[in-house]
């Protein structure tokens, strides 16, 4: 079967100040402060998604997408993030382990 | 139940075309771009994965950091929320608001993408190698279509 050639890269990326950067800016705040709250969370909420504003986890919900339409609903797309309730790392394989070198 | 079944390159690994877009309700002011990629089929990857190069085509957009361990550390790595369609042999099965995580691998293979455990183990999903070949079966439709769509 022949290769399909990859798209060309899309070239009108996200504007400054754009929904995307406030949205990177929530992301990277809301991280750093989920990994100091983590092990306050009760072990019951593993597995569960915690929707975060400004570095405080404001709900807690069993999916990813009532975290979304929870944050879009109560603070507006790109001022909120959310974050998997989660105590191990994700792990990718060997295959990703050892990717850069093949 | 939608299959597709393969020669395996042992250079290439077990691949499969799929196709990333971002969900509607996730991003109703983007243009909706689909971006199809090979894959490799990855029985070790616990999450599907995506090249940083093919979130970036599809124009998916982060919501959460999640921390990822790789050979000698552990850091944190991007989650994307997308549509996955994966291209069988005479279907396309679609997985709407699927959890997909960035990482960086060589640009000189064929995979921009891993398919990894939380699709191959989703329901009656099955994977297979056997005598030079291998097969891919996945279950249609897939409990995540039914998730509702946000006005």
């Amino acid at each position: 079967m022949p290769l399909s050639q990859p798209p060309v890269l899309h070239q009108d990326p996200w504007p400054k100040d754009s929904v995307a950067q406030r949205t990177a800016e929530q992301v990277s705040l809301n991280y750093e402060a989920f990994r100091k709250i983590l092990p306050t969370l009760p072990p019951e909420h593993l597995g569960k998604f915690a929707l975060m504003k400004d570095g405080a986890v404001v709900d807690i919900f069993d999916v990813a997408m009532g975290a979304y339409i929870a944050g879009k609903e109560r603070f507006g797309l790109g001022n909120f993030s959310m974050q998997k309730i989660i105590d191990r790392p994700v792990d990718l394989g060997y295959f990703s382990h050892a990717m850069h070198q093949l | 139940m939608p299959c597709i079944s393969s020669k395996l390159d042992p250079i290439e690994g077990p691949l499969v075309r799929i196709g990333i877009s971002s969900p509607d309700i996730l991003l109703p002011e983007s243009p909706h771009k689909a971006v199809t990629v090979w894959a490799l089929i990855d029985t070790g990857a616990d999450l599907t994965s995506i090249f940083a190069s093919v979130a970036e085509k599809a124009n998916v957009l982060s919501l959460e950091k999640r921390d990822m361990v790789s050979a000698n550390h552990t850091r944190a790595a991007n989650i994307y929320i997308v549509n996955l369609q994966v291209h069988l042999a005479d279907s396309i099965v679609e997985l709407h608001a699927l959890e997909v995580m960035e990482f960086a691998g060589a640009e000189r293979r064929k995979c921009r993408a891993l398919l990894g455990r939380d699709v191959l183990c989703m329901g009656s999903n099955s994977f297979s190698m056997a005598n030079g070949r291998y097969e891919l079966c996945l279950e249609a439709p897939l409990a995540r279509a039914s998730l509702p769509k946000l006005k």
